[in-house]
């Protein structure tokens, strides 16, 4: 892969990460308010339950490295989420028990359940940061010079 | 929440008007004489998102705030929309300089042949590139996200498959250099045909893993003011995510770096080993890798190994097996000097087999009409090579039904053949004085392989027209 190539490939699969944050922050805004969910919202909590599981996924991985088309989404996504949430705890066990809470929620809310309050606040703080390091992420990506990692050669 | 209004408007206008003015620079560029028509294409892509975009920005313009987002949230939604300007200048910048002016025509018609062997359907799109590199991009890939995430339907009569290839410009006359461009097409040809997939699962090894864990673990781990504990500069879990992240980047970047080789090799024969071999040695480091390139030295001995296989010593030129055991002797060295991640990658590759995995996908994968064999190099070097010594261009080939066209690999292997035995005869059927230095002469050599690679082309294009009129087609 040329140069070139890494960097909109790069860009690209980080607007992934924030493609899906932006729709799943309206969502679970609108839950928040009480508001009636569509259709559309309950496939973007479907959407957002594959992210956390793939999260989850990445998370084990380290217990039994093999790679795959697979681990690498679920790398990805993991990385997101660290990238995202690392601040905001203080072990990895309980980054694995807030992903836990998120997927519950999300999945609740997907079943037209209520959740609960709090979890729900922790959720969109979390896709309100996956959000905003998506778009921090793709600006760093596309001012090329700072990047080293892009400036590899392309034979 | 006047505040925001006031907000989501100036940044909305500002990046319409951004739109507006890549509108109009794309304008401009539709009016050049370009080198493919496939540029019209991916000009008239990226009008219609800009197009479509600028109506999301005036929707978000307009559309009432929803109550349930603060300022701060309104502001990073406008921002996520109109970082699409972002990617659709970077797509732009991939084409804007592949008018006619910077592009010799003489090259274009012979690789739009090579990338129309491997993809039918495939559009070519030439650019200099102002560094020593050669490299490729499926376009048409970053179009179709590009219209996806604006929610647009594809244009219908959009290509397929539009491919970007740079090569680098003060070399353009370099035929055998060129030889490099296999392993480009192989990028597409990898994804395509699915390789990666078919030599999943790799696998690397908790131990091992382990060990790295705790390796890159003790280099940046600090001490604590007080320096009795040590302590990670930020939170484990973003060091365990970094250490997954990476290991899951860089072994399928360089698993896919050696599947491309594959296919150069596959795709042009000794020729690509000999170009990559000699494009290496001269301007890359041989135990330098990267997080997306594996070490030269690694690359060029999984490729001698091949040649061994496929392409037996005896029945290369003497001088080109002279050259290949010299370097089959410098590739035989371990990389040394590779950082753990590097490391890993490599001897996860070695260990797993992963080279013969690759081998064996590709060759399942890749119809033999594709493939430069070892048959037709017996059959095709030699005639060649004696034309060439003969200082006539190797565009033909005599055979029992008269001349056929030969290949652009056919070309390129013979002139591989013809350089490394030192081109006397070549020099002999020069005029006297045409070449002083053997810097001249090679630059003689490679144009009048170029030459001979237009003058393929143009025989091809002629027997296409001829048989199409035999069939009746305009």
């Amino acid at each position: 892969m040329g140069e070139p190539d890494r960097v909109l490939a790069l860009a690209t699969e980080a607007m992934r990460g924030g493609n899906l944050a932006d729709k799943v922050i309206f969502t679970l805004a609108k839950a928040a308010g009480n508001l009636k969910l569509e259709k559309q919202d309950h496939e973007v909590l479907r959407q957002a339950v594959q992210f956390l599981k793939e999260v989850k996924s990445g998370y084990d991985w380290i217990d039994e490295p093999t790679i795959s088309p697979e681990s690498k989404t679920y790398a990805f996504s993991f990385k997101t989420a660290a990238s995202s949430w690392w601040q905001m705890v203080s072990s990895p066990l309980q980054f694995v028990e807030d992903i836990n809470v998120m997927i519950k929620t999300t999945e609740d809310l997907s079943e037209d359940k209520p959740p609960n309050r709090d979890s729900l606040r922790k959720t969109r703080l979390f896709f309100d940061r996956v959000f905003r390091h998506s778009i921090d992420r793709f600006s760093t990506l596309t001012a090329r010079p700072e990047v080293p990692e892009l400036r590899d050669a392309e034979y | 929440m006047p505040s925001i209004d006031a907000l989501r408007e100036l940044k909305t206008c500002s990046a319409r008007n951004r739109c507006q003015a890549h509108i109009k620079y794309l304008r401009g560029l539709s009016a050049r004489t370009q080198t493919s028509p496939a540029i019209q294409h991916v000009i008239k892509t990226l009008q219609f998102a800009l197009k479509k975009l600028d109506s999301n920005l005036a929707a978000l313009e307009s559309d009432p705030v929803p109550p349930f987002l603060d300022e701060d949230q309104i502001e990073a939604t406008i921002q996520f929309k109109s970082g699409l300007l972002i990617r659709i200048n970077a797509i732009i910048g991939l084409i804007d300089v592949a008018d006619i002016s910077g592009v010799p025509g003489e090259l274009v018609a012979p690789l739009r042949i090579e990338i129309r062997r491997q993809f039918p359907d495939g559009e070519l799109i030439i650019v200099p590139a102002a560094e020593l590199n050669y490299s490729i991009v499926e376009i048409t890939v970053y179009l179709k996200r590009l219209l996806a995430d604006l929610t647009c339907e594809i244009p219908t009569d959009l290509p397929p498959k539009i491919f970007r290839v740079a090569i680098p410009k003060v070399e353009f006359d370099q035929a055998l250099l060129h030889c490099i461009l296999a392993h480009e097409i192989g990028h597409p040809l990898f994804r395509e045909l699915e390789i990666e997939q078919k030599v999943s699962p790799i696998s690397v090894g908790e131990r091992r893993i382990n060990d790295l864990y705790e390796q890159l673990k003790a280099t940046v781990e600090k001490a604590k003011p007080d320096g009795t504990q040590r302590e990670l500069p930020f939170g484990e879990v973003m060091f365990k995510a970094f250490v997954t992240e990476n290991v899951n980047r860089i072994i399928p970047t360089w698993v896919e770096e050696i599947g491309s080789d594959m296919f150069g090799f596959m795709t042009f024969g000794p020729a690509y080993v000999l170009a990559f071999i000699y494009f290496c040695s001269s301007v890359f480091r041989l135990n330098s890798a990267s997080e997306s390139h594996p070490p030269p030295r690694f690359r060029i001995k999984t490729l001698l190994d091949r040649m061994e296989v496929e392409f037996p010593p005896e029945g290369l030129g003497c001088k080109t097996r002279e050259f290949l055991n010299t370097w089959r002797e410098i590739a035989r060295r371990e990389p040394i000097n590779l950082n753990p991640l590097q490391q890993i990658a490599l001897d996860t590759i070695q260990e797993q087999g992963v080279v013969d995995r690759l081998y064996n996908a590709i060759q399942q994968s890749l119809p033999d009409d594709k493939r430069y064999s070892k048959a037709r190099y017996a059959e095709e070097v030699g005639p060649l090579t004696e034309l060439i010594d003969a200082m006539i261009p190797p565009a033909e080939i005599l055979s029992d039904k008269g001349y056929k066209p030969t290949t652009i690999p056919g070309i390129l292997n013979a002139g591989w053949e013809c350089f490394l035995a030192g081109l006397d005869k070549f020099r002999e059927c020069l005029p006297e004085g045409e070449c002083n230095t053997v810097f001249e002469l090679n630059h003689k050599f490679n144009e009048f392989l170029i030459k001979s690679m237009e003058l393929n082309q143009i025989r091809r294009s002629w027997d296409s027209a001829r048989n199409d009129v035999i069939s009746g087609k305009n």
